[in-house]
């Protein structure tokens, strides 16, 4: 199980096709979710499923998909400081994996719960109300800002009362590139 | 065998070093994004192991409900995330972040 995590992750990082690597991030997320089944978090196991594998996925499939085609995308996947990455990430794990694998953790007895989700959402409602109501703040921030960043991009004025030269010029003042239905014209 | 709590921070910390490399090593800016969830799912992995070998009966499960805090802050990110990224893409023409040098002396 966990050998199929840690090759689904890697293929996510080392996989040059872009869909390719959303596919295996998909595998990867699912192995989580039945990593959280292992561990008595079957709630978890839900929401991992609904969030990561349908929300997280799907938004990031619009990223790829609407991303594909601008320059750039051919080449290595992998920017120059490729080997400092490794070796960071490797002395990361080797750090953060031997003291976790070397400490005698103290656990305690798991009282064989039949229902985690009760327990858990009697906490949420509990202890944890003010942190729930200040993550659902930042949930409707997030996506309130995320609104207004795409919206922000259109023109102002109704686009037809602008002549046709000006439109041109000022679209190459911000950087992006005509549309050939303009061009054409 | 019975699977303890370090096989579980074992698995955790090697996600944690494949999104790790992920993030410092990849050109593409939605492929850092992809990176730096599976950094947040290892270190949720790690809440949860926690949660259940370490069981506290005063506070419950409080590390499963960290997970959904992290979990739910992550999805915002992403959501803000992604809309610059696509907000960039269409200003810039590109998703490479070695291009991204507006801000470098």
């Amino acid at each position: 199980m966990g050998g199929l995590l840690l090759a689904g992750a890697l293929a996510v990082v080392l996989m040059r096709s872009m869909v390719r690597a959303l596919l295996a991030l998909l595998f990867t997320f699912f192995m989580v979710g039945i990593v959280y089944l292992l561990l008595n978090a079957e709630f978890l196991f839900v929401v991992q499923l609904f969030i990561y594998t349908i929300a997280v996925c799907g938004l990031l499939a619009f990223a790829v998909l609407l991303t594909r085609h601008v320059r750039g995308g051919t080449g290595s996947p992998f920017n120059q400081q490729v080997l400092a990455a490794a070796v960071v990430a490797l002395g990361l794990f080797a750090l953060v994996g031997g003291v976790a694998w070397s400490t005698t953790w103290p656990t305690t007895s798991w009282p064989d719960l039949a229902r985690t989700d009760d327990i858990l959402e009697r906490a949420l409602l509990t202890r944890y109300a003010v942190p729930v109501v200040l993550v659902s703040v930042l949930l409707l921030a997030a996506l309130i800002g995320a609104i207004v960043l795409r919206v922000r991009e259109e023109p102002e004025e109704p686009a037809a009362v602008i002549p046709l030269g000006e439109r041109r010029r000022r679209r190459r003042r911000r950087g992006s590139p005509a549309l050939t239905g303009d061009l054409k014209k | 065998m019975t699977v303890g709590l370090n096989y579980f921070l074992l698995l955790s910390a090697g996600l944690f070093a494949i999104g790790c490399f992920g993030l410092l090593a990849k050109r593409n800016a939605v492929a850092m994004l992809m990176s730096t969830e599976l950094m947040l799912n290892a270190t949720n992995i790690a809440l949860v192991a926690f949660a259940r070998f370490h069981y506290q009966p005063a506070q419950p499960l409080a590390g499963q409900a960290f997970a959904l805090f992290v979990i739910a802050v992550a999805s915002a990110e992403i959501a803000v995330a992604i809309a610059i990224l696509l907000l960039l893409a269409r200003q810039r023409g590109s998703v490479q972040a070695d291009e991204f040098d507006a801000l470098s002396g």
